[in-house]
């Protein structure tokens, strides 16, 4: 009694792995990788996770017997190969996606004068500060 | 944001040249004092809440934000005696120039 049960656990178990791989193997892309821009501008690592964790589901997939074993392990595969998609599509689709270049002002622009308040509160005027050297970095925002 | 981690990481070659870093964010005080304690940046970040600057030099990104408000689009600009002479506007907005990346372009038009 106790082999096959065993074993049934065992197959069990690797259901849950590719998941348990490809949710962390996602997120971290947006935690942690995406600061630095090795990890960042070519997603390798986060997509060799992903993909692994899709090559384990199908494992699991073929190991599992009919039955609700089954559906589980159908269902980690489906995360986990629908994390290397999402992960895919926003990284090689949708981060692509922004307007028109020539909307840019041209090279020899003038700074307007604009006073902006920095983080310890303290006001800049844009044009002051563009009167020497200046680099100026526009970013997206926290979130 | 990640490149502003970057540029704080060279910022004393940047400063040797006397050129000064600042950051534009669409954010707001708090916020971007919270960036600011989370990387130990040394370099202001105005707060453009109202995207007057961001607008002016035509770098808005209409609907971008994740909760469909305006965002300025990614982009570095080298400014000298008040005028723009040099920008990096990246074509995807993930990846942004590299701080050695920008240092040699900044290198190269003080030469010039």
């Amino acid at each position: 009694m106790s082999e096959p049960g065993s074993a049934a656990r065992s197959r069990n178990h690797l259901a849950w792995i590719a998941p348990l791989v490809a949710i962390p193997g996602f997120l971290s892309y947006y935690t942690t990788f995406s600061m630095w821009p090795v990890f960042r501008d070519f997603p390798w690592l986060n997509l060799l996770i992903l993909l692994g964790a899709t090559a384990l589901g199908v494992v699991a997939v073929r190991r599992s017997r009919p039955g609700w074993g089954r559906a589980g392990s159908v269902a980690g595969l489906v995360v986990s190969a629908g994390l290397l998609g999402l992960l895919s599509f926003y990284c090689f689709v949708l981060s692509y996606d922004l307007p028109d270049p020539n909307r840019v002002v041209d090279d020899g622009t003038r700074l307007p004068s604009i006073t902006l308040a920095s983080w310890d509160g303290q006001p800049i005027d844009v044009a002051e500060a563009a009167s020497d050297k200046l680099i100026l970095v526009f970013y997206r925002g926290y979130w | 944001m990640s490149e502003l981690h970057g540029l704080q990481t060279r910022i004393t070659e940047f400063e040797k040249t006397g050129t000064r870093v600042i950051a534009v964010s669409p954010d707001s005080v708090a916020e971007n004092k919270q960036v600011r304690d989370r990387f130990d940046l040394s370099f202001p970040i105005l707060s453009d809440e109202d995207l007057e600057l961001t607008k002016s030099l035509g770098l808005l990104h209409e609907g971008a934000s994740i909760d469909g408000g305006d965002v300025p689009r990614p982009a570095t600009l080298i400014i000298r005696d008040g005028a723009i002479v040099w920008k990096d506007l990246t074509d995807n907005w993930r990846v942004r120039i590299r701080a050695d990346e920008l240092l040699e372009a900044l290198n190269r038009i003080l030469r010039s």
